[in-house]
């Protein structure tokens, strides 16, 4: 007896041993319905013997396939209502069942088993309730009236089961050759179709009309086919694709006999699993499909929608894994498959218009069609996956009683906790997930879940809980199952690995816990020793490994002993089509998918050196504002460049290193104390204009990337269309490597590689962001915060050597002056500034340190401080820088210095120009007192909610400085009960976006949640406004959104603002 | 590259046919069945192990076989066919003709 | 229907020419053979993967075949082809210098690796035989391919 494929056989026991688990009880409660048929549950057992009848006949189970086929008919009559299920008769059945699992538990012998008993009784009953007349016919093989010359054979109990059952019985005559081969089509899918359609009575290839070698090949082979489908004549000829002589009618189910509605099947697709039982018919209903059923409504739960669709409640569940060839349905939901016709419609509409176009030279409308159709055929691409996209609750569903049956044998209480059902993923993973996800909750069950006394002991509760939980995040599905049980012991796990001979012992002394915990997919580590019952093969979590590496799928592992285990799946969403952008770096191609590119830009040669800036060992672009971390994808993939050169047309191999070469604005400090002092940084170097080097830098071409959690851009040679590509898989040798998700074929045939811009990032050193969601949280924290303290300063000297900065945010202008411009009156200095006299003060003046240098070349930074221009006397070199700093405010603090910061391993000291005027003019009352900050309509008062001590400090400064009273508080909540402390008399509320506590948007939403505060001003700041911060502020109620310390904003704000809202309080 | 290997034991001929089993795949194969049989071969064994697909001439080929050597009182046997080309062979009933032992 | 039992020892092997050394594979694992066509280069993959190609739709990774057995500077020549075989349920592509015959081969004959050959070689075969007058080794595609982590490791200790 040729089993075949172990494999296969394997999964078809374990199917139908899911499939027999239940059908005693089932029984049961069908003997217990008697009379009330429960039609659900006497198809669910019909099926059951059904697929086991298909499946066995595959693998030549022959008494198997007998039994199970009497055992069919016999359910069959009871689904017609002709025999009742009496004890008598459930009794047989029951006993059946049982003689089918003991041949099914012991399959190689099953051959040699005596199962005459059974059929005797099974034949009993069938025949028993048979009118006289027909009894005879369950055994007759009869030659049918059929037209000459056809050679099929039929038992006449099979015409008269099809009949009843609504079947139309008809003889197909095919030419292989004719038909078949001359049309393009293939006999297999001819026979699937027959299949998928009906049921095959019986087939005869006429081998007499088919010569011998020697003769010419025969043109024709006919294939005679007794066929029973519930497809009516009308329809017949359209299904089988033949015309109408080669059909003959020979049987009609009884005219008063309602036809079984048709399920929709396509060929070629395969089936879904049987929806979760608690929810019948699940908005999934069959669209009328074929005519002839229209005014049969067997329509069960109906949906949603439409009344005059039909359910499924009759499909037959297929086992996807018996590997026959009628493995091909899929249920597709209505919406779907009106989409798709409608999409099919237009498409036709657009290839008319193409074609008119075409044949009237109207290039316009080729343009215009060809870009219809175009468009027509991606969302029809996006229709046909979406059939596939199933919800992982299909995989899920059977967990439940899994994990019931296993806590109850082992005496443990087990909770399972399910969420996210409704994610949707291609099928194919879906499947694929089956048998990783089986042996991992199993395993949970078994070895990771205490005894209740032990959970007890250890102080847990002793109900254990498995966690199952889908989600989306950044492209991918991430399948979750934590249990709180004892954990891997990773020193078990490793000293197990070492004496398997896995890995040399010294190995183990570099590696942490976690890397110890990972052995344990190891191939050869965890096999099991007893072959698992449910899937009848050794398993092993190098299996589930490499199942998920199939699926191009990972899986991480988290555990601490005592507390439980977490195993994290992460799926790419869908297999095949994405957009992607593609990019060349010399005269390789790659492809960069869509959803992660944000923009595309490029910086002309002459402006790299304005807007690439090294910070740390990072080159990073300037871009609106914001830093990006750059990244050269030739340099992290070691690909030579090769420029041509111009003046020479040699082509050389690029040695640029750095991006910015070396000439960008880098800390002018290193210019500055490379002991070239008056040297002007700002000024680039001039090389010869001759320089190969010049020359050859072009444009950089720089792909803004999203990596879901952070940006990054990439700088390539070129960039090219945006295509949609097929992601193909790389092979075992290739998908470890984290820099590529996989590769594609091009229009011309040739491979680019895909990339995976986590992986890159990773590669490239940048900011560890790859790993589990906390850590993506923390890096998105940790960004966050550093983007907080991102500014931009003025940098300049005081005495040579002394460096100093303030906030570019203050400075207006920056002039340099000659010493002669400086007019010294009354102990004051000014000078002549555009029409006026500008009064000038310098950091000496507030601050202990020495006065500038007669030697320094000079330049006033001009400033608007409590609404009058004032110029801080400063010494050159001065230019700006664009960073983060942590600032120190205690050190240097003193008069007219407010911290210091480290910038490029100098001290930089933060200059606190407002305090200097108030020291050098006392007498224009910049600051507020305490008693004014109780505000009136002369001196607003403004709440200001800010975390960061510097910040609060500064804006305050701007604030006031311009006549307005501010209250203060260092957080959200803080800000909150300030507010709800000084009421009304807050006229504006200023506040930073991310504080502990409460944040800003918290704060805007807790404002506009009471009525009192309505129409309160709310003031965003924050260093960067992206779109989606600017949307998300609005929706918290945030009127204004404002870069933090862009003090002329801030303050036109406020002057816009505030006479609205003094009016409000007059109001009153 | 050859469509099929071909090897000969003592009366049985060994074809072992490289990929799948339609026309455009086996140029040749019916004339080296036919020389086979006419050198007195009595026997022979087609193997399928490669073959995804099957097509309807292919079909007529192994029917033509089995025809010729029936008269001869010899013997087709196809081996190793996958699981749709053997459920093609048990529908049809071709396995009630000749031999076929599944993959 | 008699019993075919000289079907389970005799089977067909394919052979080809490394490194000026026959080597062979069952043709149960050789899909087919292809000329070199573009192979594009996977920066960052292990030094005996020489890249992937393109086979019909089909993403197949080419490995260097004289690398693996011992050889470090390959050279391409008019004669040098790909076999692809079947390993782990993929494709995989091994590049050759030159095609061989394909020969009838008995089980029985196969002979454990010569003493003398290097254990750059020795470590790939199941074994050797004869065809003719030539020595043949068997390729062992498990050895060749099966890049597990750890591999070495276990190698080194397996070995000690």
């Amino acid at each position: 007896m040729t089993l075949g494929n172990d494999e296969l056989l394997k999964e078809f026991l374990a199917e139908t041993n899911e499939q027999l688990a239940g059908i005693e009880s089932d029984l049961l409660t069908i003997e217990e319905g008697g009379e009330n048929i429960n039609e659900e549950l006497v198809n669910k057992v019909f099926r059951a013997a059904h697929s086991i009848k298909g499946g066995s006949s595959l693998f030549g189970l022959k008494k198997i396939q007998e039994l199970a086929h009497k055992t069919e008919s016999v359910l069959d009559l009871i689904r017609s209502r002709v025999i009742r299920p009496n004890p008598e008769v459930v009794n047989i059945l029951l006993i059946s069942f049982d003689k089918l699992k003991e041949l099914l538990n012991n399959v190689m012998s099953s051959n040699e088993m005596d199962i005459s008993e059974n059929l005797v009784a099974l034949t009993g009953l069938a025949t028993s309730f048979l009118p006289q007349n027909e009894k005879g016919f369950f055994h007759k093989q009869g030659v049918v009236k059929l037209p000459p010359g056809a050679s099929v054979n039929v038992s006449e109990m099979d015409l008269e089961l099809a009949r009843k059952n609504g079947h139309y019985v008809y003889f197909v005559e095919y030419d292989l050759i004719k038909d078949i081969d001359m049309l393009d089509k293939n006999i297999l899918d001819v026979v699937r179709l027959l299949i998928a359609f009906g049921k095959v009575l019986d087939a005869q290839v006429n081998t007499d009309a088919i010569g011998t070698l020697e003769e010419e090949p025969s043109g024709i082979i006919p294939l005679h086919v007794l066929f029973s489908t519930e497809v009516g004549p009308d329809e017949i000829e359209m299904v089988l694709e033949l015309p109408k002589e080669r059909i003959k009618l020979l049987a009609s189910p009884p005219k008063d006999m309602p036809a079984a509605p048709p399920p929709i099947q396509i060929a070629g697709l395969s089936p879904l699993p049987a929806p979760a039982a608690e929810k019948p018919i699940e908005a999934r209903a069959a669209a009328s499909q074929t005519p002839g059923d229209s005014e049969n409504d067997k329509a069960k739960t109906p949906t949603s929608s439409e009344p005059a669709k039909k359910s499924f409640s009759d499909q037959p569940g297929q086992p996807s894994t018996a590997g026959s060839v009628a493995d091909a349905t899929l249920r597709v939901s209505v919406e779907v498959l009106e989409t798709l016709m409608n999409l099919a419609g237009e498409l036709v509409l657009s290839r008319n218009q193409l074609r008119e176009a075409l044949s009237t030279n109207d290039m316009r409308g080729v343009n215009a069609g060809s870009q219809r159709v175009s468009l027509v055929t991606s969302e029809l691409q996006e229709a046909i996956m979406q059939t596939r996209m199933q919800p992982i609750g299909n995989v899920f569903n059977k967990f439940p009683r899994v994990v019931r049956d296993m806590s109850r044998t082992q005496g443990k209480e087990i909770q399972l906790i399910i969420e996210g059902k409704e994610v949707e993923m291609d099928k194919t993973l879906i499947e694929g997930l089956n048998d990783p996800l089986t042996h991992m909750i199993r395993n949970s069950c078994d070895h990771g879940i205490e005894m209740p006394e032990e959970r007890i002991r250890k102080g847990k509760p002793p109900t254990g809980k498995i966690a199952l939980r889908a989600y989306h995040e950044a492209g991918q599905v991430i399948v979750e199952i934590t249990d709180d049980g004892k954990g891997i012991n990773p020193a078990k796990i490793s000293a197990s690995a070492v004496a398997k001979g896995l890995i040399p012992q010294e190995k183990l002394l570099g590696m942490s816990d976690a890397e110890k915990t990972a052995l344990i997919f190891l191939p050869g580590l965890s096999t099991a020793e007893k072959v698992s019952d449910i899937s009848g093969r050794g398993v092993g979590m190098d299996v589930v490994k490499s199942n998920l590496d199939r699926l191009g799928g990972k899986i991480e592992i988290e555990s601490k002993i005592d507390e439980g285990t977490r195993f994290c799946i992460k799926l790419p969403l869908t297999l095949a089509i994405i957009p992607s952008l593609v990019v060349a770096v010399g005269n390789e191609r790659f492809a960069v998918p869509q959803i992660n590119v944000l923009e595309l830009t490029r910086i002309p040669a002459a402006q790299i050196q304005n807007k690439i800036e090294i910070v740390g060992d990072a080159e990073v672009l300037t871009l609106r504002g914001k830093l990006i971390p750059l990244v050269s994808l030739g340099t992290v993939l070691g690909i030579n460049k090769e420029i041509t050169d111009e003046n020479t047309g040699q082509t050389l191999t690029d040695r640029r290193q750095s991006l910015a070469d070396r000439r960008s604005r880098r800390s002018p400090l290193e210019a500055t104390f490379a002991g070239q002092a008056g040297s002007e940084p700002m000024a680039a170097k001039r090389e010869a204009i001759t320089d190969r080097r010049y020359h050859a830098i072009n444009d950089l071409n720089i792909v803004i990337i999203s990596t879901g959690t952070f940006q990054y851009g990439i700088v390539v040679d070129q960039f090219f269309n945006t295509e949609e590509i097929v992601v193909k898989p790389l092979g075992r040798h290739l998908k470890g490597l984290p820099e590529y998700a996989g590769a594609t074929i091009m229009g011309d045939g040739k491979v680019a590689l895909i990339i995976d811009v986590s992986g890159m990032a990773t590669k490239a050193g940048m900011r560890h962001v790859s790993g589990s969601s906390r850590a993506s949280a923390l890096a998105a924290e940790t960004a966050r915060e550093s983007r907080h303290d991102t500014m931009s300063f003025l940098l300049f000297q005081n005495q040579p050597g002394e460096l100093c900065g303030i906030p570019m945010e203050m400075v207006l202008r920056v002039e340099r002056i000659e010493r002669s411009q400086i007019e010294n009156s009354a102990g004051r200095r000014t000078m002549q500034y555009r029409g006026a006299s500008l009064p000038l003060i310098t950091l000496s003046d507030a601050a202990e340190v020495k006065p500038i240098g007669d030697e320094q070349k000079l330049a006033v930074i001009v400033s608007s401080i409590g609404g009058r221009e004032v110029g801080l006397l400063v010494a050159m070199p001065v230019d700006v820088i664009e960073t983060r700093l942590q600032i120190d405010q205690k050190t240097h603090r003193q008069k007219g210095i407010s911290g210091s910061a480290i910038v490029k391993d100098k001290t930089m000291l933060l200059v606190d120009i407002v305090e200097i005027v108030e020291t050098v003019f006392p007498e224009w009352q910049i600051a507020a007192g305490p008693e004014k900050t109780a505000g009136n309509a002369a001196r607003p008062l403004i709440l200001l909610a800010e975390d960061s001590d510097f910040f609060r400090g500064q804006v305050k400064r701007f604030i006031e400085s311009e006549g307005f009273a501010v209250a203060e508080a260092p957080d959200g909540q803080a800000a909150w009960e300030l507010l709800c402390q000084l009421g009304e008399k807050v006229k504006v509320v200023v506040t930073d976006i991310e504080m502990p506590r409460m944040t800003g948007l918290g704060l805007a939403r807790a404002i506009r949640a009471e009525d009192r505060f309505a129409g309160l001003p709310i003031i965003g700041l924050t260093s960067l406004a992206g779109e989606e911060d600017i949307e998300q502020g609005k929706a918290a109620g945030i009127t204004d959104y404002q870069i933090k310390l862009d003090r002329d904003r801030l303050l036109e704000s406020l002057r816009r603002i505030l006479p609205r809202a003094a009016e409000r309080q007059i109001e009153f | 590259m050859t469509s099929f290997i071909q090897n000969q034991q003592g009366d049985t001929a060994n074809f072992f046919v490289k990929g799948d089993f339609v026309q455009s795949n086996t140029n040749g194969l019916r004339q080296a069945l036919l020389d086979s049989i006419k050198n007195g071969i009595t026997k022979i064994k087609i193997d399928l192990n490669e073959a995804n697909c099957i097509d309807s001439p292919s079909i007529g080929l192994l029917v033509s076989v089995h025809n010729t050597l029936k008269p001869l009182a010899g013997e087709l046997v196809v081996n190793r066919a996958k699981q749709p080309i053997a459920e093609l062979f048990s529908v049809l009933q071709l396995d009630k003709r000749f031999t076929v032992n599944a993959s | 229907m008699e019993e075919n039992n000289d079907e389970v020892t005799q089977s067909l092997v394919a052979t080809f020419i490394v490194d000026d050394r026959h080597y062979g594979l069952t043709t149960a694992r050789v899909r087919e053979v292809v000329r070199i066509g573009e192979i594009t280069p996977v920066h960052h993959s292990p030094e005996f993967i020489l890249g992937i190609m393109n086979l019909r739709g089909r993403i197949v990774t080419v490995v260097d075949l004289g690398r693996k057995l011992g050889r470090n500077n390959q050279a391409l020549t008019g004669h040098s082809r790909i076999f692809i075989a079947e390993w782990q349920q993929e494709h995989v592509g091994l590049l050759v210098d030159r095609v061989g015959e394909v020969v009838p081969f008995d089980e029985t004959e196969l002979r454990p690796v010569p003493e003398n050959m290097p254990t750059a070689q020795a470590g790939m075969l199941h074994g050797v035989f004869h065809s003719g007058k030539l020595l043949i080794g068997l390729l062992n595609l498990d050895l060749i391919l099966d890049d597990a982590p750890g591999k070495e490791d276990r190698q080194k200790a397996g070995g000690e």
